[in-house]
């Protein structure tokens, strides 16, 4: 293979400086309003534990509700898919209601995961299936929250 | 330092801040901002993090240049503004006339358009009562979220609602959710203080939470999202829509796990006069003993002047010397 | 290999037969555009007998772009935050691409020795640094001895 046999091949970005721009990005405030994410904790040098919020979606039964959620980026981001759960108890299809942990299957981008995809994509994919008719139903009280997990270190 | 303030309908501030400034003096700013948006219905988001009033924003980290997400919860208007837009709308015309697909569903009471306003915006302000007849498809009541119940009720609209025939009628259905009633009180100190001693005990009386199982609450529920209907019927909701919360019904509702109730049309209850007070309205008699009313005697007296109207009954047996 | 320009390799050559001085540099996985490093730090400064691992970044762009650095090692620094992230001109606005790898490096290490508390990353720190200088450098020794060894 010689030189510049592929020239747009895209080279991927390592992990750690993928996720540096996706905290950028998160900080920034960067796609649409309802999404918000960042590190759980500032000094996680490498980026493993995300929190991340969305805005419950207008004329659902999550509308002005706030939902936490915690994302998981193991040593194989960007190749595997994060793991995600729900901090803020939520009744819909795809979340365990034992413990919030989201279904990768129930989710679209987390489902037919691509190393291009990025938090932001997994939030809005859960955003989307929020405002879909399945996930029209009864829900919690406001403000109560699935028992803490454990929080998941190394891969 | 600059940051952008940015509202999920997209809309953009930027606002100079300094680390040092606390989120509630950046909320403060920012209802400023916004037509003087009440402070407590703004939500901050920065990074994912829910920020809290009295945290500096140093505290998360927050740099020039950033972005912080914002969320308007509860009422999007002001306390008066409901009541007064809804006034507008609705005395247009006969409040009558634009309930003609259901005709069963005319206002029975005398209120007219005067006591209208009253209880659209107390409606709209119960915000999950809207989503009873299918999640998101009656629109505009008002998308108040269920977030808080009734923030904006004022003690003036409490006694305006009281005073109101009509209103009275709705009170004797909300009166016997005794959970819908706490929270309504809780979510209000100014209403706390306004409360009767008399109010206070029947809130923390025991019977109230006995009634939680009272299957008339569904009905009740039902009866309530009628009027609903009939209350938004006649200006298409628009009167209460948020401002900026798009609105739709599908809003949080308690109740929906039961929703397939709510469009049974529940039967009146059987008044007739030959049957004997005590008899007619020996349902009311056991609410009014439930909370904590125990003068069967003057309960049957108040309960035959109001017609078996419990909520009216409780207003009078309230405001009036206990010998009658 | 393939699309690598000829200025990053002859880089590589150059690092790999006349290293910097205090600086190892080496690739991950045999990539071109991702490199470990470790640095020594400085004498004469609260770094001394530290040694700091970086991570260092090619973009597609560079050198048109500056490569993206940060400290995996924790710093007490006013120009370092706490996830390595430098403050550095050079990396953001000044860059050039008549700067090299080489460059970037030492111009890190020199802001080891030279902290400017005055453009600071990590705000607390340089507040520190500001306010109580001789306890900041005591710090920043402290940190060198329990995290950078």
């Amino acid at each position: 293979m010689s030189e510049g046999t592929h020239p747009l091949r895209p080279r991927p970005v390592p992990r750690n400086f993928l996720l540096l721009q996706e905290l950028e990005n998160g900080e920034k405030g960067h796609g649409d309003g309802y999404c918000s994410y960042g590190l759980d904790k500032s000094d996680d040098t490498f980026m493993y534990n995300w929190t991340g919020t969305i805005f419950g979606p207008p004329g659902t039964p999550f509308d002005g509700r706030i939902y936490r959620l915690r994302v998981y980026c193991g040593d194989q981001y960007p190749k595997q898919p994060p793991k995600v759960w729900f901090i803020t108890r939520i009744n819909m299809p795809g979340v365990d209601q034992q413990t919030g942990a989201v279904n990768p299957r129930e989710i679209e981008c987390l489902d037919k995961w691509k190393p291009s995809n990025n938090i932001n994509a997994v939030l809005r994919s859960i955003f989307s299936k929020m405002t879909k008719r399945e996930s029209r139903l009864a829900q919690p009280p406001e403000q109560t929250t699935y028992p803490t997990p454990l929080p998941a270190t190394g891969n | 330092m600059q940051v952008t303030i940015k509202s999920s309908d997209g809309s953009k501030h930027q606002v100079d801040v300094e680390e040092a400034d606390t989120v509630l003096m950046l909320k403060t700013r920012v209802s400023e901002l916004l037509d003087n948006t009440p402070v407590a219905s703004l939500r901050l988001i920065y990074a994912g993090r829910i920020l809290k009033d009295a945290d500096a924003l140093s505290v998360y980290k927050i740099a020039d240049g950033n972005t912080i997400h914002l969320v308007k919860s509860g009422p999007k208007k002001p306390a008066a503004a409901p009541a007064a837009s809804a006034a507008g709308a609705i005395s247009d015309g006969p409040p009558q006339e634009p309930t003609t697909q259901q005709p069963q569903q005319q206002p029975s009471a005398t209120g007219g358009a005067g006591g209208m306003p009253d209880m659209a915006s107390l409606l709209s302000s119960m915000g999950g009562m809207g989503g009873m007849g299918g999640m998101g498809g009656t629109g505009g009541m008002g998308g108040m979220g269920g977030m808080d119940f009734m923030p904006q009720m004022t003690p003036e609209m409490l006694e305006q609602m009281y005073s109101n025939p009509m209103v009275q009628q709705m009170m004797q259905q909300v009166s016997s959710n005794p959970e819908l009633m706490r929270s309504m009180v809780e979510s209000n100190p100014a209403l706390q203080q306004r409360l009767t001693p008399q109010m206070r005990e029947m809130l923390a009386d025991p019977g109230f939470m006995r009634m939680v199982t009272n299957p008339d609450i569904m009905r009740a529920t039902a009866q309530l999202q009628a009027a609903v209907q009939r209350a938004q019927g006649g200006n298409n909701g628009g009167s209460s829509a948020p401002i900026g919360g798009g609105g739709g019904g599908g809003i949080y509702n308690p109740w929906a796990a039961s929703a397939p109730m709510a469009s049974a049309q529940p039967d009146p209850p059987a008044q007739d006069s030959a049957v004997p007070p005590a008899e007619r309205f020996a349902t009311e008699l056991q609410q009014l003993r439930d909370m904590g009313f125990f003068d069967e005697a003057q309960n049957i007296r108040v309960l035959t002047r109001t017609q078996g109207n419990v909520s009216a009954a409780i207003e009078i047996l309230l405001t009036s010397p206990p010998s009658m | 290999m393939a699309g690598v320009p000829k200025r990053i390799l002859k880089e590589i050559e150059r690092l790999h037969n006349d290293p910097v001085p205090g600086i190892d540099v080496e690739s991950v996985n045999d990539s071109v555009r991702y490199f470990k490093v470790v640095m020594a730090g400085p004498s004469q400064s609260p770094y001394q007998g530290g040694q700091f691992s970086l991570e260092l970044f090619l973009p597609e762009e560079y050198p048109m772009a500056p490569p993206k650095v940060r400290f995996l090692t924790k710093m007490y620094h006013p120009n370092i935050d706490k996830l390595g992230r430098i403050c550095l001109d050079i990396l953001k606005d000044k860059w050039s691409p008549a700067l090299q790898i080489r460059t970037v490096l030492l111009s890190i290490q020199a802001l080891l020795s030279a902290p400017n508390p005055d453009d600071p990353l990590a705000n607390d720190v340089a507040e520190q640094w500001k306010s109580n200088e001789k306890q900041a450098i005591q710090t920043a020794a402290e940190w060198t001895a329990k995290y950078a060894v």
